[in-house]
C-alpha cells in the first residue's frame, strides 16, 4: 500500500475529488478553521503537485454551498 | 430498451417459496439498490433483510432485453451486518469489472454501546465477463484492517477503478493508494 500523512490533525472539512491523473482535497485545519486549502496530489505516486490557499470568500461559500471539482475545475453551490 | 440512467430500477421476477411441504410461485417486484452499466448489460444489487444485511448480486439484461440472472450473493456470516459504501447507485465498471467498497459490522451482544464490535472495509471486484466476485481487506499501513474508529475513507468515483483505489483517511490524515487484486501497493 502506497501511503503519504497529508496532515496532522483530523481536519474539519474535506472532500476529495479525482480525475485520471490527479487528486484534489480540499481540507480545513481542525485548529485553525482559517487555514483551508486545495492540495493537489499525483495519483500514482501520491507526491504533492500544488496547493492552493483559499481567500476569505471562497472559504465563506465552501462552508455554504456544494464543493463539486473534476479537478481542472471547481464550482460551488451555495446552498441558500 | 434498457433506460439509460436508471437509479430504481424495479424489475417483477418469479420467486418460489417454500411452507412446509407446500411450494408456491409467486411475483414480487424488488428494486435494486444500485445499478451499473457494464458493457451493453444491466447488473444489479438488491439488498435483504430477511436475517442479516446481504446483497444479491443479479445480471438484469442487455440493451435489448430486461431479463434477472442470479450470480452471486455476499456470504455474510451470522450476526455481521453489511453496507455497500458508495456515493451513487450506480457502481463503478471498468473494464467490465464493477468495483465497490463494503463497511461490515460484526455484531457482538455482550458490547456496551450499540453490539457494533469492529467494522472491516473490504474493497470488492465483481467481474462481470467471468461471473466472479472477489474481496480484500483494506489494510492500514500497519496491517491491521481500516476499522470504524479510524473515521470514514473518502474517495470518489473517478479514485476508483479495475486496479486500484485511491482514498484519504480523515482520521489519521493518511493518503494510500490500493492495489485492487492485494489490498496492498
Amino acid at each position: 500500500m502506497k501511503q503519504r500523512k497529508i496532515f496532522d490533525s483530523q481536519s474539519g472539512f474535506m472532500e476529495i475529488a479525482t480525475n485520471t491523473d490527479k487528486i484534489a482535497i480540499l481540507a480545513t485545519d481542525a485548529n485553525d478553521i482559517n487555514k483551508t486549502s486545495i492540495t493537489f496530489y499525483d495519483k500514482k505516486t501520491l507526491e504533492k503537485v500544488s496547493s492552493i490557499p483559499l481567500d476569505g470568500k471562497l472559504k465563506d461559500a465552501l462552508w455554504r454551498g456544494y464543493w463539486n471539482t473534476n479537478v481542472n475545475h471547481i464550482s460551488i453551490k451555495p446552498r441558500y | 430498451m434498457v433506460p439509460n440512467s436508471p437509479t430504481k430500477l424495479v424489475i417483477d421476477r418469479t420467486v418460489l417459496r417454500t411452507t412446509g411441504h407446500q411450494t408456491v410461485q409467486e411475483f414480487e417486484s424488488t428494486p435494486f439498490d444500485f445499478v451499473s452499466r457494464c458493457g451493453n448489460s444491466l447488473y444489479g444489487l438488491v439488498s435483504s433483510y430477511s436475517d442479516n444485511r446481504n446483497y444479491f448480486f443479479q445480471k438484469i439484461g442487455t440493451n435489448d432485453k430486461l431479463t434477472t440472472r442470479f450470480i452471486h450473493s455476499l456470504n455474510v456470516e451470522s450476526h455481521n451486518d453489511i453496507l455497500i459504501d458508495a456515493y451513487s447507485q450506480s457502481l463503478n465498471c471498468s473494464n467490465d469489472i464493477i468495483t465497490f467498497i463494503t463497511r461490515e459490522s460484526i455484531r457482538s451482544d455482550t458490547d456496551e454501546e450499540d453490539g457494533i464490535k469492529t467494522v472491516t472495509t473490504k474493497l470488492w471486484k465483481w467481474d462481470t465477463q467471468h461471473d466472479s466476485l472477489s474481496g480484500v481487506s483494506i489494510m492500514n499501513g500497519d496491517g491491521t484492517s481500516l476499522s470504524d474508529g479510524e473515521g470514514f475513507i473518502l474517495y470518489d468515483e473517478n479514485s476508483i477503478d479495475s486496479n486500484s483505489i485511491v482514498f484519504v483517511n480523515s482520521y489519521s490524515g493518511i493518503l494510500s493508494r490500493v492495489d485492487m487484486s492485494s489490498g496492498k501497493s
